[in-house]
Order: structure tokens, then sequence, then C-alpha cells
């Protein structure tokens, strides 16, 4: 199981009408025709980073495409500083928005297009090469800043979009799925200058459907399914609610049956089921509480533990997890 | 510009509504960006060689010996057959309809979207910058037949054959950035606006502008060819040609097909901007 790597930033979702946000979604709701996308979502993110985490179609890029101003509400409104976004293109000064699609202007460098995206945030020449040049070097790209960006590799062109959300000094960053074809290096780069910006105050949205990655950068996520939001706040608190059902945990040791018989006693443990000599698969209502008993176990049976994976530890599971406990 | 951009307390309403970029900037930065997109593009290329065709013509109407038409004649056959009924639809459909389809399609749109800019003000850059290309590539080929025609041939030079070819020539590009802008607007309205040009230049305009009576003035061709026609007196030619067809020819004045295209020029933009200005681009 992944440790959790948060930054201590507060919890940056607040419920609407307890204390408004940065950015709030009011009861936003979007149909594609008879196809509903987004259903009556109602949030308010506050400074610091969040995590948008959702299945592929659960309604993620929607959401952001909504919270970001590029597409109209059917009902409901987001407002950004208390604003309204739909009337008020002005407050695209302080949006940043670094799109999922591999999309660049192939033709100019990462420099040129940085420059004229930043002079189409209003500034002039000079400081639109200033800002790029700081922009590039966040993203470590400044020696690759002369190249057309048709050269750049999949990782690069993640961090050229990373640049230009990021230039302009922006209040709210969205990030639609910034670490797709990263590769290690970049992705750890690019999550700790994540994590900067959240560090500086700003409000910086992380679309995800990957729960670790989420987690190496917030302890604050917004979980969506079907279009609605599942759940908000803290991860760990969300965990819990998970913890609620049996987790799988298979265990490698070098005597599967004799561990079996150590371990069904114990009154967090539900099921064992041995699956071979050396592997065997425990249901645990209590995990935390199975993992900090397990070592005393196997230290007691003279077992020896070689490692242990959780089987239902990813986002689908949570996801079937907390569908089940709405329904 | 580094102006202070608002307020930094959360939850609290902005005192101060950030304003838009201003429009001329944005259509400036817009319209450079474009020119410097277009010429790196392969169509350029294309849609030149395709300007280059009267330009053979005129070759080979040297090479026979200038015998059938005279070289005013030649040159009205030439405008009203190639220029009208083919080059100002072909470049008008190639450089219009990707006016805001190149960024759409290349996904860079999102870009553009969200950023505090008038979408007008970008519709307008980009179109500004295709009428331009689209112009000049027409404007370049009229000025290579003209030399093409009159070189070493100088005895066809006359004050008559140098208005009517200022006539011509201001015309054609005139129609050139009203195709334009017409099949920007398709580009904006359709989703397959290719489809829609075609049909519309080749089925409408090729044929409705032809068919004697009234129907023919809601063409744009039509207007073009009435222009032209009415300066242009010479025996022999296409337009004249046209002319003994359409007999009843309805009467509308020159200036008033002109004020139909300049209205047309400037209808179109506008509707264009409108539609760019309120459609949703959802980039998948």
């Amino acid at each position: 199981m992944n440790e959790l790597s948060a930054t201590s930033a507060p919890t940056a979702i607040t419920p609407l009408g307890t204390e408004s946000g940065v950015l709030e979604c009011d009861a936003v709701t979007r149909w594609y025709g008879q196809v509903i996308g987004v259903n009556s979502v109602t949030c308010a993110v506050q400074p610091g980073v969040t995590g948008l985490l959702g299945l592929n179609g659960a309604g993620k890029s929607t959401l952001f495409k909504l919270m970001a101003g590029q597409l109209k509400p059917s009902k409901g409104r987001v407002l950004l500083m208390g604003q309204d976004l739909a009337s008020n293109p002005g407050l695209y000064r302080w949006i940043g928005f670094c799109p999922e699609q591999d999309a660049l202007y192939e033709n100019m460098t990462g420099r040129e297009m940085l420059v004229y995206l930043l002079q189409l945030h209003g500034f002039s020449f000079r400081e639109a090469r200033t800002r790029a040049a700081q922009a590039l070097d966040r993203t470590h790209l400044t020696a690759d800043a002369d190249r057309p960006v048709g050269g750049y590799s999949k990782g690069m062109r993640q961090k050229i979009k990373l640049a230009q959300a990021m230039a302009h000094d922006p209040e709210v960053i969205f990030l639609d799925e910034p670490f797709n074809g990263m590769d290690p290096v970049s992705r750890s780069e690019s999550m700790a200058l994540i994590r900067e910006l959240g560090d500086e105050g700003k409000c910086v949205l992380v679309s995800s459907h990957i729960l670790h990655e989420v987690e190496q950068m917030t302890s604050t996520i917004l979980l969506i399914n079907n279009g609605r939001i599942l759940a908000e706040g803290n991860v760990s608190d969300i965990r819990d609610l998970v913890e609620r059902h049996p987790h799988r945990i298979a265990i490698e040791c070098d005597d599967a049956r004799k561990l079996a018989a150590y371990l069904i006693a114990a009154e967090d443990v539900l099921g064992v089921r041995v699956d071979g000599a050396t592997r065997l698969v425990v249901e645990s209502n209590h995990p935390r509480l199975f993992f900090g008993r397990l070592p005393g176990v196997a230290l007691d049976g003279g077992v020896t533990v070689r490692g242990y994976t959780t089987e239902d530890d990813n986002l689908k599971s949570l996801f079937e997890y907390l569908v089940e406990d709405g329904s | 510009m580094s102006e202070d951009i608002g307020p930094r307390t959360p939850g609290s309403a902005a005192t101060v509504a950030p304003e838009m970029v201003p429009f001329g900037t944005v259509f400036r930065l817009v319209f450079v960006h474009a020119l410097r997109d277009l010429v790196r593009r392969r169509r350029l290329v294309f849609i030149a060689f395709a300007g280059l065709l009267p330009l053979l013509l005129t070759v080979l109407w040297r090479a026979e010996g200038m015998e059938v038409f005279t070289a005013q004649a030649f040159f009205s056959n030439l405008v009203g057959t190639l220029y009208l009924s083919i080059l100002i639809y072909l470049v008008g459909l190639a450089f219009g309809i990707p006016t805001i389809h190149d960024e759409v399609e290349g996904r860079t749109i999102t870009y553009l979207l969200t950023r505090p800019i008038s979408r007008v003000a970008v519709y307008s850059g980009r179109l500004a910058a295709v009428q331009v290309v689209a112009a000049l590539i027409l404007a370049l080929s009229l000025v290579l037949c003209f030399v093409f025609i009159v070189a070493g041939n100088f005895g066809t030079l006359n004050t008559e054959f140098l208005q009517q070819y200022a006539n011509h020539v201001w015309i054609v590009l005139l129609a050139t950035m009203v195709f334009t802008g017409l099949f920007a607007v398709f580009g904006v309205l359709f989703q397959r606006p290719l489809t829609w040009g075609v049909a519309y230049a080749f089925a409408w305009e090729g044929v409705v502008s032809k068919v004697p009576g009234q129907m023919q003035t809601w063409t744009l061709e039509f207007h073009v060819r009435n222009v032209m026609m009415r300066d242009d007196d010479v025996q022999g030619s296409m337009i004249d040609f046209v002319r003994q067809l359409v007999l009843e020819n309805p009467d509308v004045g020159p200036w008033t097909s002109v004020g139909i295209l300049v209205f047309a020029l400037i209808a179109f933009s506008v509707i264009g901007g409108l539609i760019f200005g309120r459609r949703e681009y959802v980039v998948n």
C-alpha cells in the first residue's frame, strides 16, 4: 500500500454555503442531449492542491471543462472569486488550463508558444519573454526551449502544456491528466512543481484516474462517478469509509497453511483462502489493524512473509465500495 | 503589462472585474500568428500551383501566336472562365473553411478559449490573415498573367486594356475576400463545411448565377460579373458571351453590385464572429 505523502495543506474542499471557495460550483448540471454529463454538482475549492478523481467516463473532463468555463452549465453556475465565469471572459486572467489532449502549436518552438500565449494574456513582448523563461526553467525545459515542439518527447509535451498553464501566474490552475506519458523522472519533477504551486497558495485542480498519483501531491480529493460527486475531502477519511468493507490481502510466505492457521483466529480476519503452498488471501475488515499484527503473528508462527499486496486497493474498488455505501 | 489582476482573498467576491485584453492587441497577435502558420502549410503550395494555371493558358495562347483572341479578349476570358468560375471558389474554400477549423482540428483551440480575450477578435484576426493570403495568391497570379500577356507584345497595351485589367483585378480580389469570408462562416457553422462549401459554390453559385431572370441576383457571382460586364465591352470575350446568354439580365447597377459585395464581406465577418463567439467547442 502506498504511503500517503500529501502536503500539510488544509482541506481544500468545503461544502457550499459554509465557507465559499476560490472556485465554486453551485448545483452545476450539464446535459449532452439526453445524456447527463454532470449532475447537480455543488462544491467549493480552496487554495492548495485538489485531486479530481474518477474512472474513465465518470464526468471528470466535463466537470473540469465546466469549472474552466469551456462548457456552459445546462443548470447552475460556476463562480470564480465570486463572479460568474460564463458572463465574464476577463476572469480567464486568473485561470491556467492544461488540457488533456496532446495538442500543441507544432511549428513553434517551446519559447515562441509560451510567449504567444502570454501575450494573449495581455503581457508585453518583453514581459512575456521573461515569464516564458521562468516557466521553462520551472518545468526543466530551458535546454529545449528553442526547438520546435513538434520534435518534443511525450513528457516534454506534457511539461510545455504545464508551463503555459502557470506562466501567467493564475489563481486557479486546471491540470487535466497532466502525467500521461511522462517518464518517472518527469513525473516526479512535475509532481514536485504542482505541490510547490499549491504551497504558494494557488488553487490547483488535478484530474486523474490514478489514485496513488494524486495521493503523492495532496490529501484532498474529490471523487466523481456517473457525473455526481461521490465523496470529497481528505483521502484518509474516504479510505476509512472503505475500511468498512472487507479488504483482500494476498500474502506471499514460505508456509501458507501454517500462517493461515495462525491468522484465522484473529477477530479482524473474516476469511482465509490458501492459494498454493506459498500464497494465501486474507479477508479483513480492519486492514490497518491487520497490517499492524501481521509481523508479530508471522514471528510467533515461525513463518517468513516475503511480501503482501492489497488486491482491491485501487480506484475502481474504492468507487465500487462507495457506490455500494450510497445505494 | 503587469497590472494587478485582482483579489487574493478566497471567498470574497472580486470588487473589480478583470478586463479582457484589448481587441486590437488580440487581433494583431492572432493575425501575425495565423500568417506564420499559413505560410508553413502544404495547402498554400497546392493553391499556389492552382494559381499558376492561368499562367499556363497564357503561355499556350502566346505559343499559338495570339491569333484566336486579342490580348484584351484573352484576359477577359481568362478572368471569366478560370478566376470567376473556379479559382475564387477554390481559394475561398481552401483558406476560408480552415479559418477556425485548423485550430479545432489541431485541438489548439483550447489555448485560445481559456485566455481573457474576445473570441470575435480571434476570429477577425484569423479571417483577416486568410483573406490577405488568399487575395495575395490571386493578385500574384493576375500580375504574372498580365506580364506574360504584354511581354514583348507592347502593342496590346492601351488605356482601355489597362482600365479593364485594373477593374478585373480589384473585383477578383474583392470577390476572393467575400467568398473566403463566406466559407469561413461555413467553417464555424457546419460539421462538414467542405461538403456544404463545394455544394454551395458549384451547385448554387455556379449554376444559378447563369440562369436568366431575377433569380441570378441571389448569387454573389452575378454581382461580380455584373460589375465586370458593365465596363467590359470586348467582343468575343467570355463575359460578352455570358451577357448574350442572359439577355434578360436584371437591371442592377454596378455600384449596387459593389455595395452588395462589400455588405456581404462585412456581414460574413460579423456573422462568423458571432457564431464563433457563441459556439461551444468540445475538444476530446
